[in-house]
């Protein structure tokens, strides 16, 4: 019963948190000496890694993130190292194994201060790959990243993960208003919008438009086109489909709500634009640091490169020559937080854009 | 990210919590506070777990004792700190900002005579049920006692029953209002017992069954 419900909200209802047990756990027949993997209490992540390790013996110490994915909880300050401190001693892992290393998620970084953990628990931290499947290469390289293994990719794969996932709470109740008040339309309600919902998370990418809500502008110009042809074709006049471009335009605006901030390496748009009204706080999330991009201080910088370890979006670069590292992609970056959070010398700071 | 945003707008917020957890347990919750510190008088040093919005932690104060409520949750202690403000007996209260993995931190070794935890130990995972239990021993003075209240499964099958129906519509409703999720404290005594404490008495409060309150002393000589 526990697994239906985990896997309907895992797949549905992602939206919504779901909490998984918080304890050290163990993955095939652990020992002393086996790998140590925090993440997020959240069920969904808690099911795809242990997939993912299937076959390997390693404990993993599930910290509480609110039943939260592990990234947006780091960002949101909800998944942080007072979390990660709070399970290593409260599961008396240092009792259980002889070695003191713990691997985080990568995109665990935003939030949590490897510094304070090692000094609050005598544990290290390492941050492993973004993704869970990448973790029994990680470990057979002897904790060593390849570039692939550090970067956040929107692939199709997670486009159409995130399609069904991020959208169905939209489309929910659109069905029920319809299914009960106008049944004669839900069919083509439903066909609207995983239409219009399909085609937007599949192009994006694709779009120009430096923000989502500007790449929105070419799906609604390509949804009133199509609508006047057809209205057109059909002998009927080009507005005579009016209430579906009106419909149609409102799930596009739906859909675009924070788009970017789901499938793509982009800023939230719904973040900036409750930013710009004038919301600064809301729980940990939209602090000041939330909008803009990394600016780097090279007299502080010691090159120690814990930044390029942890940035998904590779917008630091090691100079060869000089051995100086600088944000050779600063347009890239989204302001995760995550280089400055693990920045020894506080060389990084986040601008307001 | 935006997932995150959502819950926060649902969150309760912490003024709120008193109100319903008054309205929820029917005024049980008060008669129940009451029945905790009933014997906490001047001279004791009480350690308030999870404290909260204060209630129970300032309950105590007013009956003479010092008392220093710990929680994690900087909004709950917002609201606690602000009721403190005109209290009488505000002198002998203090609040700190802290989990249950911080109490090695915050609370002295054998420093206390009293530690208290309303609606803390439902929180908790089985790990740090045992964690807390361990630091509230060491914190304590021997001698010192241990009283718990918190939510339980009821003995028999038709109590189970209607507190399973019941549990069913708030674990809805607190997923979706305050995205809290809770499980019922089963076998605490035996926790209790491992982590070196005498349980003294636990008694059932309400008529369903659900609710507990549990004494336990740490003995004088180990």
């Amino acid at each position: 019963m526990n697994r239906v419900i985990a896997w309907i909200m895992g797949f549905f209802f992602r939206w919504l948190p779901h909490r998984g047990q918080r304890a050290l756990l163990a993955a095939g027949r652990p020992d002393e000496h086996s790998p140590v993997l925090v993440t997020g209490n959240y069920t969904l992540t808690l099911r795809r890694l242990f997939r993912d390790i299937r076959g390997r013996d390693a404990w993993v110490l599930s910290a509480d993130s609110g039943g939260i994915n592990v990234w947006c909880a780091a960002c949101g300050g909800e998944f942080t190292h007072h979390q990660v401190i709070q399970a290593v001693k409260t599961s008396r892992l240092a009792d259980k194994v002889a070695h003191r290393k713990l691997i985080l998620p990568a995109l665990s970084a935003p939030g949590v201060d490897a510094g304070q953990v090692r000094e609050k628990t005598g544990f290290s931290v390492r941050f492993g790959p973004v993704r869970a499947k990448d973790i029994p290469r990680y470990l057979d390289d002897g904790m060593q990243k390849t570039p692939a293994m550090r970067r956040a990719d929107f692939s199709l794969r997670h486009r159409l993960d995130m399609l069904v996932s991020m959208n169905f709470i939209i489309w929910l109740p659109l069905a029920l208003f319809f299914g009960m008040f106008l049944p004669s339309a839900f069919w083509g309600v439903t066909a609207l919008f995983w239409g219009i919902a399909g085609v937007s998370y599949l192009v994006f990418p694709f779009l120009p438009g430096r923000t989502g809500y500007i790449r929105m502008l070419w799906v609604l110009a390509a949804l009133v086109f199509l609508l006047v042809a057809a209205g057109t074709a059909l002998g009927a006049g080009p507005l005579s489909l009016w209430p579906w471009m009106m419909g149609g335009a409102a799930i596009t605006v739906a859909v675009f709500f924070d788009a970017a901030g789901i499938v793509a390496p982009m800023a939230s748009d719904a973040e900036a634009m409750l930013f710009a009204l004038g919301i600064r706080r809301l729980g940990g999330l939209l602090r000041e640091k939330t909008l803009g991009s990394v600016r780097h201080n090279p007299r502080r910088c010691r090159a120690c490169g814990r930044c390029m370890d942890v940035c998904p979006l590779e917008v630091f670069e090691k100079d060869p020559e000089t051995q100086k590292i600088r944000p050779a992609k600063p347009r890239a970056c989204f302001s995760c937080g995550a280089c400055k959070m693990q920045c020894p010398q506080g060389a990084l700071e986040l601008e307001g854009g | 990210m935006f997932s995150y945003l959502y819950m926060k707008i649902l969150e309760s917020s912490p003024e709120r919590y008193d109100r319903g957890i008054a309205l929820a347990s029917l005024g049980g919750a008060d008669r129940a506070r009451e029945a905790m510190v009933a014997d906490v008088g001047p001279g004791d040093r009480v350690a308030d777990l999870g404290t909260g919005t204060g209630s129970l932690a300032l309950l105590a104060a007013g009956k003479g004792a010092e008392v220093t409520g710990i929680d994690a949750n900087a909004g709950m202690l917002a609201v606690a700190r602000k009721k403190l403000g005109n209290h009488p007996a505000s002198g002998r209260v203090r609040f700190v900002e802290a989990g249950v993995a911080e109490m090695d931190e915050v609370l002295e070794t054998g420093a206390y005579t009293v530690v208290t935890a309303s609606l803390l130990f439902s929180e908790l995972s089985p790990d740090e049920r045992r964690y807390a239990l361990a630091e509230a021993y060491r914190a304590l003075a021997p001698g010192g006692r241990l009283v718990i209240a918190d939510e339980t499964r009821p003995a028999g099958f038709f109590r189970r029953l209607v507190y399973g129906l019941a549990r069913l519509l708030m674990v809805f409703l607190s997923l979706v209002l305050v995205q809290a999720g809770t499980r019922p404290v089963d076998g605490l005594p035996r926790l209790a017992r491992e982590a070196g404490f005498e349980v003294d008495r636990v008694e059932i409060t309400n008529r369903l069954g659900s609710f507990f309150i549990l004494w336990a002393h740490k003995p004088e000589a180990p």
